[in-house]
């Protein structure tokens, strides 16, 4: 796609799902090439540019990921060892033993996820999280299931944090930025002003009349798992590199041998959003013949995309402040993709309307700190009632039968839990966990099953 | 003249001849606001500067903190004349507790004692205050309480700690609820967390003659009370001072805004200011009394002047370590064209150009706990040069004065509007401080 196009594209897209400011990034043919539309912040009317730091969120988990596998490549971590090893008394509440730091990278580690105090700014906010990891609890067992933990995330931060003696936002700067030029980033609140940085938005979705978020930043306890980092999209683009050039110099960031373990399918996702499997800290996408890596980020106001097609040398970041940015990525993103790399985007999987499962195998209430999914059968068919572990009112729906074990909520009023997978069932037959298309669990719980 | 019709043009002009990246100004009188803004908050991202954008205002922070102490004693929470360690009971000092005499108002007008520029690091928890309490015991007195003005950073952010005590919250959170949300004041910041919302300045510093952006954004939390972390638009700087020339409107009784402004100590020397009150710098105009405080934190310096007499106020900030003459000069010009106040009578009565007869018994090291102050004697004068301590030392270059004798141990540097002054002479007429910078040093050698 000509450059201008791509611009007017940007530009047209963003205006049309309600993004204030977006900015993409495209590294193709070993050149960078850099796009930017809308605001900054709508309230100060500042423009958004190639140069403005957008918060990535959970794009931050590839560095995190990045710091581990460097610790596992120094001898000073065993990725598979239960990780009570670095945190003495760490719980095993639902297993023998704690999750591994593998399992915290690439979410098998059935840690809960837990509510953040936005009044907690100290140094010690991540290990405050560490602390009271008993009341945050476990869905599953480690290594029985894949659930998108952000808490996972913070618990590797904590472990960086004892092990080297260093702060989390330190090691990252320290570890990966620096070694890459990438200093146009932040990874605290208090570091932002010195940068042109974006504000999140929240987008009317009838009118795409936006204002400033209520926080301009979520929780710093949940700093390792992308709660704070602000980037440009070419600074991901110099992360991205590694993936291309695979050096072994004695300034690499990453080994050939780590980025091989960051890209190693760990967790099998068959399909599910798209997602083929997880590796260490990154997501992995099978388009067509080529493997396609990233991860994308969302935090309060932001939503980021990330993909690196290695054998391709081929990159693209595109960072926004609000709106239906989903759409804005699949707009764009896929086709450039396909322009650039010749490779298309897997479609999602379709279903034939079988579960494999009768109604009264689901029927329950399903819970976890994030969310509780109530299952009742009406008239011979399912109802689900979702209710958000951050509150507001239940969204009911009805539930078919989708594909093999899967159900589909109609109306799919929830993007994040329009699809819900059986995950494992019990002796009885009964479903016993089920994940969100989202990718979170939710563990059946016993008695009443009322919203 | 119409102060909006050329405000924009004074800022402009001040500002091309002053080599600062961005300001901003606003100017209330006659009932009427006018604002202007010029430059660039950054100049790496060139954003410009218009009169909604925040600037670190520094010191001035310290009269919203005295503000809110004034509010919590009109609520009889606070008594103004009672020990601080009636507040603070856990506060212990090099030289042990505090004595009974390092009251509440000696902290708010810089007599404690107290010695002042201890900056610490205690995180950026909302335990960083209480924290600093306790690193108190490596902070000293530098005089008795009541003996002599003397600047002190480390009081303010003692009442800091005082009104999270009385208010049950971060100091932050009870300035919102104390001054901030009551003023309405949605341009002004005490979070870091919240710069993402505005057009915010970062400060900037000369290196060898090139302006380069702060690599540090933020001094330390624990300095808030005392004005690390404040950001604000020059309106609403504006609109704090309105407070104050308006009897204290809805936030404060008349009699504790007439307090306020009340003289509790003079300064022994003119380049700073003409006395102190509660919280508030008194200046004197060519016989004229301004009120008001100036303040700089990383690279960025505000002003704020207000006349209550004639219902004025003025505030400007700027962009640069070296920011100070332009506010200096934008602030006199304004003043004068508006209202016809003249300049501040800076200058030190002129006793005597002769050097008196024995320098030696001022040469000698001088130290507080923010710097050393090494004097030397020269055939005209005296010769000083001021090293910062603490992380300024990697911000500011070693000073050097030169510094004519003006009187019976007064001397000044004309050409940096420098005073110096020494006090509390031995049975040999050896000086036991120096006082410059509106701060003691202590002989030490």
């Amino acid at each position: 796609m000509p450059a201008q196009d791509l611009q007017d594209r940007l530009a047209s897209s963003a205006a049309a799902h309600g993004v204030p400011g977006a900015v993409l990034a495209v590294h193709a043919a070993g050149r960078v090439h850099e796009f930017a539309c809308g605001l900054a912040n709508v309230a100060t009317g500042v423009a958004a540019t190639p140069d403005t730091l957008f918060q990535v969120g959970s794009v931050t988990k590839v560095f995190t990921a990045t710091l581990v596998t460097q610790l596992a490549e120094a001898g000073l971590v065993d990725l598979d060892a239960p990780i009570d090893k670095y945190l003495p008394n760490f719980p095993a509440p639902l297993s023998n033993s704690p999750p591994s730091l593998r399992h915290l990278l690439s979410h098998q580690s059935g840690l809960d996820e837990a509510m953040g105090d936005f009044a907690d700014r100290g140094q010690e906010s991540i290990a405050n999280v560490v602390a009271r990891i008993d009341e945050i609890g476990s869905i599953f067992p480690p290594g029985a299931h894949y659930s998108y933990s952000n808490t996972g995330y913070v618990v590797a931060g904590h472990i960086l944090q004892v092990l080297t003696g260093r702060p989390w936002h330190c090691l990252i700067r320290e570890r990966v930025w620096h070694p890459l030029g990438i200093d146009d980033a932040f990874v605290l609140p208090e570091h932002a002003l010195r940068f042109r940085v974006a504000a999140g938005h929240i987008v009317d979705p009838a009118t795409n009349a936006a204002q400033l978020a209520p926080y301009m930043f979520a929780p710093r306890s949940g700093a390792p798992a992308g709660s704070i980092t602000g980037m440009t999209a070419s600074g991901l683009l110099r992360f991205a590199r590694l993936f291309f050039d695979r050096s072994d110099g004695p300034n690499s960031v990453l080994s050939r041998n780590a980025i091989s373990m960051m890209v190693t399918p760990q967790a099998d996702l068959s399909g599910q959003q798209g997602y083929a499997a997880w590796g260490l800290g990154l997501s992995l996408e099978d388009w067509g013949q080529a493997r396609v890596v990233g991860h994308d980020g969302g935090t309060i106001g932001f939503q980021s995309f990330f993909r690196m097609v290695p054998d391709r040398a081929c990159a693209v970041a595109l960072l926004t402040n609000g709106g239906d940015a989903d759409r804005l990525y699949r707009d764009l993103v896929p086709e450039i993709l396909q322009q650039i790399c010749g490779i298309r985007a897997p479609q999602a999987p379709a279903g034939d309307g079988k579960a494999g499962m009768t109604p009264s195998q689901l029927v329950g209430t399903y819970r976890s700190n994030a969310y509780t999914l109530c299952v009742s059968e009406e008239e011979a068919s399912l109802r689900g009632t979702f209710t958000s572990g951050l509150g507001g009112d239940p969204t009911g729906f009805a539930l078919r039968p989708f594909a093999e074990r899967v159900f589909a909520a109609e109306p799919p009023t929830l993007p994040f839990a329009s699809q819900f997978t059986v995950l494992e069932t019990g002796d009885d037959g009964r479903a016993l966990f089920i994940r969100t298309n989202g990718g979170r669990a939710a563990r059946r719980t016993e008695g009443q099953g009322s919203a | 003249m119409t102060v909006a019709g050329n405000l924009q043009e004074i800022v402009e002009e001040v500002l091309r001849t002053h080599g600062v990246p961005g300001a901003s100004v606003a100017v209330f009188y006659e009932g009427a606001l006018a604002r202007a803004a010029a430059g660039v908050l950054n100049i790496e991202t060139g954003v410009p500067v218009t009169p909604d954008s925040l600037f670190q205002v520094g010191s001035i922070a310290k009269a919203y903190t005295a503000t809110a102490i004034m509010r919590l004693a009109e609520r009889g929470e606070l008594d103004l004349d009672a020990p601080l360690s009636r507040y603070l009971p856990e506060l212990i000092l090099a030289d042990g507790p505090p004595a009974d005499g390092v009251t509440v108002r000696r902290v708010l007008s810089h007599t404690s004692g107290l010695d002042g520029d201890y900056f610490l690091d205690t995180g950026e928890g909302n335990d960083c205050l209480a924290r600093y309490v306790f690193a108190c015991a490596a902070l000293p007195m530098i005089a008795r309480p009541g003996d002599y003005i003397s600047y002190s950073n480390a009081g303010y952010v003692l009442l800091g700690r005082v009104i999270e005590r009385l208010a049950g919250a971060p100091w932050e959170d009870a300035m919102r609820s104390l001054i901030l949300d009551p003023l309405g004041a949605d341009h002004t910041l005490l979070y870091p967390e919240d710069t993402p919302r505005f057009r915010a300045a970062i400060g900037h510093f000369s290196k060898g003659g090139t302006l380069k952006v702060s690599e540090t954004a933020f001094m330390d939390r624990s300095g808030g009370p005392a004005g690390a972390r404040m950001m604000a638009s020059a309106t609403d700087l504006v609109a704090f001072a309105r407070i104050h020339l308006d009897g204290g409107a809805a936030l404060l009784r008349p009699d504790s805004v007439a307090a306020m402004q009340e003289p509790q100590a003079p300064f022994p020397y003119y380049d700073f200011a003409s006395h102190w009150g509660l919280g508030w710098m008194l200046f004197d105009y060519g016989g004229e009394r301004l009120v008001g405080h100036d303040g700089s934190a990383m690279g960025q310096c505000a002003t704020l002047r207000f006349s209550p007499r004639r219902n004025l106020a003025i505030a400007a900030a700027a962009n640069s370590e070296d920011g100070k003459p332009f506010l200096k000069s934008v602030c006199a010009t304004v003043l004068q064209s508006v209202a016809g106040i003249p300049a501040p009578d800076s200058a030190m009565p002129d006793e005597s150009h002769q050097a008196p007869a024995d320098l030696e018994s001022y040469v000698g090291r001088y130290r507080n706990i923010g710097a050393t102050l090494d004097i030397a004697a020269t055939p005209s004068g005296l010769r000083a040069t001021h090293v910062m301590d603490g992380f300024s030392r990697a911000l500011f270059d070693v000073f050097e004065y030169d510094f004519k004798p003006m009187g019976e141990d007064r001397f000044r540097d004309a050409a940096q509007s420098t005073d110096l002054v020494f006090l509390s002479p031995d049975a040999d007429g050896r000086p036991h401080y120096a006082h410059a910078g509106a701060r003691l040093f202590k002989r030490s050698a």
